[in-house]
């Protein structure tokens, strides 16, 4: 038996492919362009304080959207707004903070180019500039501060810098990264941190898939860590969103992208080294993740939404992802507040609230049933200064 | 301060007054072609009466020489496209069109397209922003010209080649202005004049400027016809297609187009006018857009058949379609201020009119040239010699129109190629400069190498000043770009002069800061470019000496900081004070260093 010949495809599909091409060509064109990447809100906590990076002001306006830090007050939902002047910060911020220390990076916005620094010894009372040579992307974890200085990521380069942050230098490039031979060939690079132990750690994206990039420096150069992610995210393909050590295990916010969408999941290295991945959380179709806060012991607190809907999920070291109420109308980004607020248990989570210059701040009730508002703040904001 | 969003009003005095005197000039420049045309005509009849008295005669041949008529259906496209023309010159004349034609009209029609023709409509928009006094008087002498060179040369090269002018300049206007049409937006729709009104135009353009013969025969007449009830039909099934928003009654897509429309500028009784009828396809938005679509089918049917009485009522119902939406929807498209043309119904139904025409009135043959006009066409000689009265008349009249044409056309292509926008741009925005003769406040500061700079180091030089933010988002970074391009426009002369600006940040304003921003504008390999900053309290002084006022802004705000420059003569005394904000948008990059450089120059001279 033989199989029939094939035949060419004819005039007459050649005609309709010319017309499908033709067709999606023009569809192609009326697209419209998709937009800039947004930095993600978000908050981050240590056992000296919270900080929470949130926007304000017209929020459709690029240019009239100011980014304010708050700095949350321990053993209570207060916060107070902690932004350090000298710069418009209209392009996002990303906050990183190390005892009283806290490093603020400018991402470039508009004409501007390069992100200048702002760094305060005193737990954001007073702020210094501080020059970085790059401009930082707009991801939460690009920078981070430690006894041992400090990191922060430049296109497609990790530069460390000594405690005074006066010169950079470089410490290792995604090349360099991939020369280690990690199976999860490096996409790009997504956030830095300091390990327990003060070494440099370096969080990449996977091209190949079921893998997860997290290397971590040392007297023998850059080790990449064996994480591979359970059975049927095996083929996915992943980006580390936050990365964050010091209060409790080191932990890693992971998104994983497959063909049944995307899902997110964390990462805790224990004492030993060794790493264990929560259960993956479904992305619904139609929704993003538009806040991450990463919390003393290891909690990590996501908010969903879609142009509908928003959700708010916790989860800690160990066990499963917990769904909140739904938070507040206008809710931008929360924070956790498991350290501050104690009385609250493992479900302490606050939630952001903006309406052009006011803020209000939610906290969930002891019980986790609802949200209740226990600030408003009134953030002057000078509309129009940024063009 | 940088970016407090001081906008150029469309009817900017400065601007209007520039925008009159303009015309005024170019008037005089067009009476003066008139009056050579004059000259030319005596000229040509001189010569040819010479040539009769060579030949014995004492007057010139009263019998008019007979030749074929121009065929009715062109006749009517040179007439009527040639008047339309003219009308839309004469719409160029209002005031509002140098500063309101971009934002007001260009870019709207361009908003819905996709980034590639927002892209290419900007870079024309850009032109038209940087010189908006040329751009705006061209497109009247282009308009006028255009027009009046179809309606003088009625047959012949001179006016075929009337038609493929106006093919040029109307596919221009369709593509940088119209935004081709908004063809390439996702909400095209007959009702609102796609696929552009010039394109009708540009059609016509084409048929004038096809050889006469091919009117002889009814076939150019029918392709017209059918290709209009194509265009037809195929606008009654996008009018028809699911998803597009037109089958809604309220919040519908054509709704929310008429009641925008209600909005414009416009006498009250048409806008109540449109209003209503907003509200009625509010709440009948169904049937009216079934009866467009029906509309629309049946009467591009009509066309298609070639049949006369079926095309004349096609056309008979068209035509009240037409006008019932060019009252109801397009609201006559030229009110408002900023209205340029009629908008797409007119030139539409005068096409189609024209191909019915074409195939009823068919030229008659030819007739032979008789008696003394017949010698005389028949003698050699030079054409001018040869020629008739009306032959003289007519090319003469081409001749000046298209010179019309160029006298706005050659002003503009000069606009064009010239890189720094208009300097009255700036001067409307922010004033004249300040004329000042008194000796320069001193300053001692460390330039971006580490060097000691002062304003005794700098003697000798022509200094043009300003104070910038190197941490700033918007206005510092243009401002530097001013100041380079003015550099670069003084060529040789930039040897003495030298551009200086102090730090205007009092957080930000370490050297790695100055080196950074250096970097970023491309201004580290400039010999007489400065940049100092110093101690707060030396910078201080130094904004004080110049009134220069700083202040930081909370909650993420840019440092704010006046927007001066000073320009101080090589003796260190100050010349001119200048007010360098770029404005809200990027259209003034490059007139505030064309006035700088203007302004460097005076201090050169002294």
């Amino acid at each position: 038996v033989s199989a029939p010949p094939e035949e060419g495809p004819g005039p007459r599909h050649g005609v309709a492919a010319c017309a499908v091409a033709l067709l999606l060509f023009f569809l192609s064109l009326s697209a419209p362009a998709s937009a800039a990447p947004a930095p993600l809100p978000g908050g981050t906590e240590s056992v000296t304080g919270a900080w929470a990076v949130v926007p304000m002001g017209q929020l459709s306006e690029p240019a009239n959207t100011f980014w304010q830090l708050l700095k949350g007050h321990p053993g209570s939902s207060a916060w107070s707004v902690a932004t350090p002047e000298g710069v418009a910060d209209n392009g996002g911020l990303v906050a990183a903070s190390s005892g009283a220390e806290v490093v603020v990076g400018f991402l470039p916005s508009q004409l501007l180019r390069y992100s200048p620094l702002s760094v305060s010894e005193d737990g954001g009372t007073t702020w210094n500039p501080a020059y970085l040579p790059g401009a930082l992307a707009a991801r939460p974890d690009v920078l981070t501060v430690g006894p041992s200085g400090a990191l922060a990521i430049v296109g497609t380069t990790v530069l460390q810098a000594a405690p005074s942050l006066r010169t950079w230098s470089r410490l290792v490039s995604l090349a360099g990264l991939r020369a280690t031979g990690s199976r999860c060939a490096p996409g790009a690079l997504d956030a830095v941190a300091f390990a327990s132990s003060g070494a440099p750690m370096v969080a990449t994206s996977c091209l190949h898939g079921g893998w997860v990039g997290l290397f971590t420096h040392s007297s023998a150069g850059w080790t990449p860590a064996s994480v591979v992610l359970p059975g049927r995210l095996r083929l996915a393909t992943t980006s580390v969103l936050t990365l964050s050590a010091g209060a409790g295990p080191t932990t890693a916010l992971v998104v994983a992208r497959s063909a049944r969408g995307n899902e997110v999941l964390a990462l805790w290295e224990s004492a030993s080294g060794a790493w264990s991945a929560s259960a993956p959380l479904p992305i619904p179709s139609g929704s993003s993740l538009r806040s991450a806060a990463a919390g003393s012991g290891g909690a990590m607190t996501v908010l969903v939404a879609s142009t509908r809907a928003k959700s708010v999920y916790q989860v800690l070291p160990g066990g499963p992802w917990a769904r909140f109420p739904s938070p507040p109308a206008g809710t931008v980004a929360i924070a956790s507040t498991l350290l501050s607020s104690p009385t609250f248990g493992s479900i302490a989570a606050d939630a952001f609230v903006v309406d052009g210059a006011e803020l209000r701040v939610f906290a969930l009730t002891p019980a986790g049933s609802k949200w209740v508002v226990v600030q408003t703040t009134q953030v002057p904001l000078a509309y129009g200064s940024s063009g | 301060m940088p970016g407090m969003g001081r906008a150029l009003q469309t009817g900017n005095s400065l601007i209007v007054s520039n925008f009159h005197s303009t015309l005024l000039h170019q008037l005089l420049l067009v009476l003066l072609i008139g009056a050579l045309c004059v000259i030319g005509f005596n000229v040509v009849r001189t010569l040819q009466y010479r040539r009769l008295k060579a030949h014995g005669q004492d007057a010139f041949p009263t019998t008019p020489r007979v030749t074929s008529e121009e065929p009715m259906a062109r006749r009517v496209l040179r007439i009527g496209f040639g008047s339309l023309w003219i009308l839309d010159g004469l719409l160029q004349l209002q005031s509002g069109m140098p500063l309101g034609l971009p934002s007001g009209v260009i870019q709207p029609a361009a908003a819905t397209s996709p980034g590639w023709v927002q892209h290419l409509v900007n870079s024309g928009v850009t032109i038209w922003s940087d010189h908006p006094i040329e751009a705006a008087a061209a497109t009247v002498w282009i308009q006028l010209g255009l027009g009046i060179w179809l309606l003088v040369a009625p047959r012949g090269r001179w006016s075929r080649l009337g038609g493929l002018a106006g093919v040029g300049w109307g596919l221009l206007v369709w593509a940088f202005g119209e935004a081709f049409g908004g063809i390439f937006a996702p909400g095209l729709t007959w009702l609102f004049g796609a696929p552009g009104a010039v394109l009708f135009y540009c059609v016509a353009g084409v048929l004038i400027a096809l050889p006469e013969r091919a009117f002889a025969t009814p076939r150019l007449g029918r392709i017209v016809l059918a290709c209009g009830g194509v265009f037809l039909i195929g606008m009654a099934v996008l009018q028809a297609w699911p998803g597009r928003g037109y089958w809604q009654g309220r919040n519908g897509t054509l709704t929310a187009m008429v009641q925008a429309m209600s909005k414009t500028p416009q006498p009250g009784l048409l806008s109540s006018w449109v209003s209503s009828f907003g509200s009625f396809v509010g709440a009948h938005g169904w049937g009216v857009n079934l009866f467009v679509v029906v509309a629309l089918a049946v009467t591009g049917t009509l066309l298609l058949t070639g049949r006369r009485p079926f095309t004349l009522i096609g056309l008979g119902a068209l035509a009240l379609l037409c006008l019932a939406d060019w009252a109801l929807v397009e609201d006559f498209g030229f009110f408002g201020g900023l209205g340029t043309d009629p908008n797409s119904m007119l030139p539409m139904l005068l096409l189609l009119g024209s191909g019915y025409v074409a195939t009823v009135r068919l030229p008659a043959e030819a007739a032979e040239p008789q008696g003394a006009a017949a010698t005389a066409t028949t003698t050699p000689g030079p054409w001018w010699e040869r020629a008739t009265l009306s032959d003289v008349l007519r090319s003469l009249a081409a001749v000046a129109a298209l010179a019309v044409v160029l006298v706005g056309t050659a002003p503009m292509a000069e606009a064009a190629v010239d890189r720094n926008a208009d300097p009255i741009l700036t001067e409307a925005l922010d004033g004249t400069p300040n004329a000042i003769d008194a000796p320069a406040p001193p300053f001692v500061l460390t330039d971006q190498h580490g060097r000691t700079v002062s304003l005794q180091s700098l003697r000798g030089h022509v200094i043009a000043l300003t104070f910038l933010d190197p941490v700033c988002t918007t206005d510092c970074p243009l401002i530097a770009q001013e100041f380079r391009q003015a550099d670069e426009s003084l060529g040789g002369q930039s040897h003495e002069v030298d551009f200086v600006a102090v730090v205007a940040n009092p957080i930000y304003r370490a050297a790695s800061f100055t080196n950074a921003f250096d970097r970023q504008e491309g201004l580290t390999g400039l010999p007489n470019w400065y940049y100092l900053t110093g101690s707060l309290t030396a910078l201080r002084r130094v904004w004080d000496s110049y009134g220069i006022e700083v202040a930081t802004v909370a909650n993420g705000g840019m440092v704010a900081h006046s927007d001066l420059a000073f320009v101080i003569d090589g003796h260190g005394r100050e010349r001119d004070a200048l007010i360098d904000d770029p404005g809200p948008t990027q259209v003034f990059a490059s007139s505030f260093s064309a006035l700088l450089e203007s302004r460097i120059d005076q201090a050169l001279a002294t």
